[in-house]
């Protein structure tokens, strides 16, 4: 009996070591108690692909460099009718290539994509200056920024319907910024749906550089201070100018503060940490997942958090994404203030964009990442703690429902702080 | 002591056991990390529009002797993404990624023969060509059109094949496929119809209030988000499992769209049937230019000589055409042997000779209609220009376009379209079809009509002959 409980004991030893060795790699997080709970959790998943792969087989392999140059030899040589652009029909190629792949953010950027979004990075862009939103499977003018939008007399509300005679149905709101967007003199063709108008506009835009703030800033409520600061982007000015935007507010005597991250998609991921570090006292802001399944978490720069300490609510919109979910996930998590708005875009993924001969580029997924709690942006989004949808007559009479909520949320807070102040239970600051 | 050494030498051998096993679960983790299955890798299916007319498929020898910037920035995509994409690229990815590249540079052709089958298509397509159709059973194409401002690509029946779902319903060719289970199928721009322009026309002039305009427009949008892609629909045509699936279908001629509801199947097409008729006159159906007719045809035939046969019809109509080597095996049976097509390739031009053969020497009467395409075609102007068979019934399809299959080394295909048909005497048949020297319109109530003329236009020239 007792020699047969002891190999019971030694087996059990060995194969606990075993499943240790095969987790080991998912505790790599770094977070504790959480990061032994995930990784048991990922446990039996793993086991079952780890299972499964073993039965897969490589025999019908084909090599996509071998594929795509014997059939654009062959089309060039017998190809009847009219041959396309060689150079086009490679981009076609590798654009189809990366399709393959299911992840829409690792795509290829020819030149002339590639140059526009360099510009896009310095701040300025080049289109028509109107922002865009698409509900219901429509795509509306939501809001005009710029000259030729001004121009051209578009109006919040206006469907678009067409880009250049191209119906836009089905594709997702980056494309048709895409096509819409565009170098600086050229022009565009939309077809607009005006409600209370029978006749489908059809108006030609010539696109302009289309001066862009990051950072706009106001103190919105005079009486109970409350400070508003809209980030529209993550790049290399973003946190030098969100830190003079709170400085300016705090001489206001700011108590309270909206952070709007509606309709900012994103940017680089080093800048959102820095935008973090600024509401976040220590601890982590992301973890992020590399190639290979490694997990790192990246903790917020403590130097950065060198503001004062005041209820904060941030706005997201189905617009913010990345960089922004980001921001607004560590907030949520790390409970530093309060969501209002709507669902997020819901990007978990991190790019690298790598050049490549002659101008062109490829932006290429290159890490996941998740929320401070372990949360998958890519699959969940980031949900608002407070949901405020803008109705239609909102978007008519320009009423901003989403930010008059956080203002009042706000305002509600610092009511009971200074109730409490009044009570000498707090220290005032 | 031999005991505690014993005890000792045990316990090391299962704290080596332990750390082994730690050891080995790393690994496995590891090397699973490095080949995780494909997540999401979905493309498109193309449903098979057309029977390839190719005598031979082509299997390149790899090419990888050239070289030129544009394969080298496709090497180098696919280098960086092995080495920084956040999942490994695996053979079946590859393989994915492959068919992509090549479907993205096929979709850039302004044909819609030319496309890409992954293997599994190509099933369809090689079952196809034996007879061995699913979904609705019929060969479907595309083709564009235009109304005033207004481009449509209709999807249009070619062929219903015989005993298929298609033939049972009574789709006829010439038929366009606009909605499927309800869904309309987005062929066109709903905003930009004829009946939208003219409403608006009537806004503007007061004619129609503008109520009426905004529920127009409600509905092309509600049309336009609920419809289905043109390639989707083609698979549920062409691929769908057995099932009930229910169309609408436009008719030339016809006013009301016509609703049918059928059971998708397999069909099975018996590509060469004949009948004796009255007065020795024989009769042989080719439904389909497959590699079975080449072996039934002859055979078919010689019963029909030694039934007494003076005279024959040859029933073409709703053959979608197929492969060009059936289609030589036939003609040469009754023409003898000959030219039976000049083929325009890039650069240059070559004629297509049947083999020498037994001629049939008997007055022969060819029976076409719009569902006669491609080879069958061919077939048809072939015996008109060498023994004088006269063509009854309505005019072909009008395809004259030649694809090659391109094999690649997984057994996916890329279909190209490298040519063109002419007959023997340089009829263009591309765009055009040919017209029939007796054209017979056909009443279902009585009867076949175009048989029947077929059967007097021979006998006029046995009693003549």
């Amino acid at each position: 009996m007792k020699p047969r409980s002891r190999l019971i004991l030694i087996a059990a030893l060995i194969i606990s070591s075993f499943l240790c060795g095969f987790t080991y790699r998912d505790l790599g997080t770094g977070n504790g108690v959480h990061g032994v709970l995930a990784a048991l959790q990922l446990l039996p998943g793993r086991l079952a692909t780890a299972i499964t792969a073993n039965l897969g087989s490589d025999d019908t392999k084909l090599s996509a460099t071998e594929a795509y140059w014997d059939v654009f030899t062959y089309l060039d040589a017998n190809y009847f009718g009219e041959k396309p652009d060689p150079k086009q029909l490679t981009y076609a190629a590798i654009r189809g290539m990366l399709a393959a792949l299911g992840d829409r953010y690792t795509r290829f950027l020819d030149p002339n994509e590639h140059k526009q979004m360099q510009e896009e990075n310095t701040g300025n862009f080049e289109g028509i200056g109107a922002e865009l939103e698409k509900k219901d499977g429509r795509v509306f003018i939501t809001k005009i920024m710029g000259k030729p939008a001004e121009r051209a007399n578009l109006q919040p509300g206006d469907i678009i319907l067409k880009v250049d005679d191209q119906l836009i149905q089905g594709l997702d709101i980056a494309e048709v910024v895409k096509r819409i967007r565009g170098p600086q003199g050229t022009k565009v063709k939309l077809t607009i749906k005006r409600e209370g108008v029978p006749d489908l506009l059809e108006v030609e835009i010539e696109r302009a550089v289309i001066p862009f703030k990051i950072v706009v800033w106001e103190m919105k409520d005079g009486d109970s201070k409350i400070g508003y600061i809209a980030l529209r982007q993550f790049n290399e000015q973003s946190d030098q100018l969100m830190d003079d935007a709170l400085t300016e507010l705090e001489k206001l005597e700011m108590r309270g503060l909206v952070l709007d991250l509606r309709g900012n998609t994103g940017g680089l991921l080093e800048v959102a940490i820095d935008i973090g570090s600024r509401f976040i006292r220590g601890g982590d802001i992301v973890i992020i997942q590399n190639r290979g399944g490694q997990r790192s978490a990246l903790p917020a720069e403590p130097s950065k958090y060198n503001h004062r300490v005041y209820p904060l609510v941030v706005l997201i919109d189905q617009n913010s994404a990345s960089a922004s979910e980001i921001v607004a996930g560590a907030i949520r998590d790390r409970k530093a203030g309060t969501l209002v708005g709507v669902d997020s875009f819901g990007k978990g993924l991190v790019q690298t964009i790598m050049n490549l001969e002659g101008g062109a580029a490829v932006s290429i997924t290159t890490a996941k990442y998740f929320t401070p709690n372990g949360r998958d942006v890519n699959k969940e989004k980031i949900h608002p703690d407070v949901v405020v949808e803008p109705t239609k007559e909102d978007l008519k009479s320009k009423k901003d429902a989403q930010l008059e909520r956080a203002v009042q949320i706000l305002r509600e807070r610092l009511g009971a702080t200074q109730a409490g102040t009044r009570n000498g239970k707090r220290d005032s600051t | 002591m031999r005991n505690r050494i014993k005890t000792i030498a045990a316990w090391l051998l299962v704290a080596t056991l332990a750390c082994g096993a730690f050891v080995a679960g790393a690994e496995l983790r590891s090397w699973q990390t490095a080949s995780t299955p494909p997540e999401n890798v979905s493309a498109p299916t193309y449903a098979l529009l057309k029977l390839t007319p190719e005598w031979s498929p082509v299997t390149l020898a790899s090419t990888k002797q050239g070289t030129s910037e544009n394969r080298e920035l496709v090497s180098d995509v696919l280098k960086l993404l092995k080495v920084h994409y956040v999942e490994p690229i695996t053979g079946e990815r590859e393989t994915a990624m492959a068919h992509g590249a090549v479907r993205g540079m096929l979709e850039q052709l302004s044909d819609s023969d030319s496309r890409f089958l992954d293997p599994k298509e190509r099933k369809l397509l090689d079952d196809a060509g034996s007879g061995r159709l699913r979904g609705i059973g019929a060969v479907l194409a595309l083709r564009n059109e235009k109304v005033g401002k207004l481009e449509i690509t209709k999807i249009i029946v070619v062929a219903p094949m015989p005993g298929s779902p298609a033939e049972t319903a009574g789709l006829k060719p010439g038929d366009s496929i606009t909605h499927i289970d309800g869904k309309w199928i987005i062929t066109h721009d709903p905003f930009t119809t004829p009946e939208m322009e003219k409403l608006r026309v009537a806004v503007r002039n007061g004619e129609a209030d503008e109520f009426t305009y905004q529920e127009a427009y409600e509905a092309a949008f509600k049309k336009l988000k609920e419809g289905i892609q043109i390639h989707d629909a083609l698979e549920s045509l062409t691929a769908k499992s057995p099932g009930e699936i229910s169309m609408r279908v436009e008719r030339p001629g016809h006013k009301e769209p016509i609703e049918s509801k059928l059971l998708c199947r397999g069909t099975e097409v018996d590509p060469v049937t004949g009948r004796m008729l009255k007065k020795g006159i024989a009769y042989i159906r080719i439904s389909q230019f497959n590699k079975r007719a080449v072996r039934e045809f002859a055979p078919e035939l010689e019963h029909a000589r030694t039934n007494g046969a003076k005279a024959l019809v040859l029933d073409l109509r709703n053959n979608p055409g197929g492969l060009m080597e059936s289609a030589k095996e036939v003609a040469c049976r009754i023409t003898g042997g000959g030219v039976i097509a000049t083929i325009q390739e890039k650069g240059r031009q070559h004629t297509i000779k049947t083999p020498k053969a037994r001629g049939l020497n008997m007055p022969v009467s060819v029976l076409i209609n719009g569902g006669t395409a491609g080879v069958a075609e061919l077939v048809a102007g072939t015996l008109r220009e060498n023994v004088a068979a006269s063509l009854v019934g309505a005019k072909t399809f009008g395809d004259g376009l030649l694809q090659t299959p391109l094999l690649l080394k997984d057994g996916s295909v890329a279909v190209l379209t490298t040519g063109k048909m002419l007959t023997a005497k340089g009829f263009d048949l591309e765009g055009r079809g040919l017209k029939p020297d007796k054209e017979v319109k056909q009443n279902e109530r009585k009867g076949d009509a175009q048989l029947e003329e077929a059967v007097e236009t021979l006998l006029t020239k046995l009693r003549k002959g």
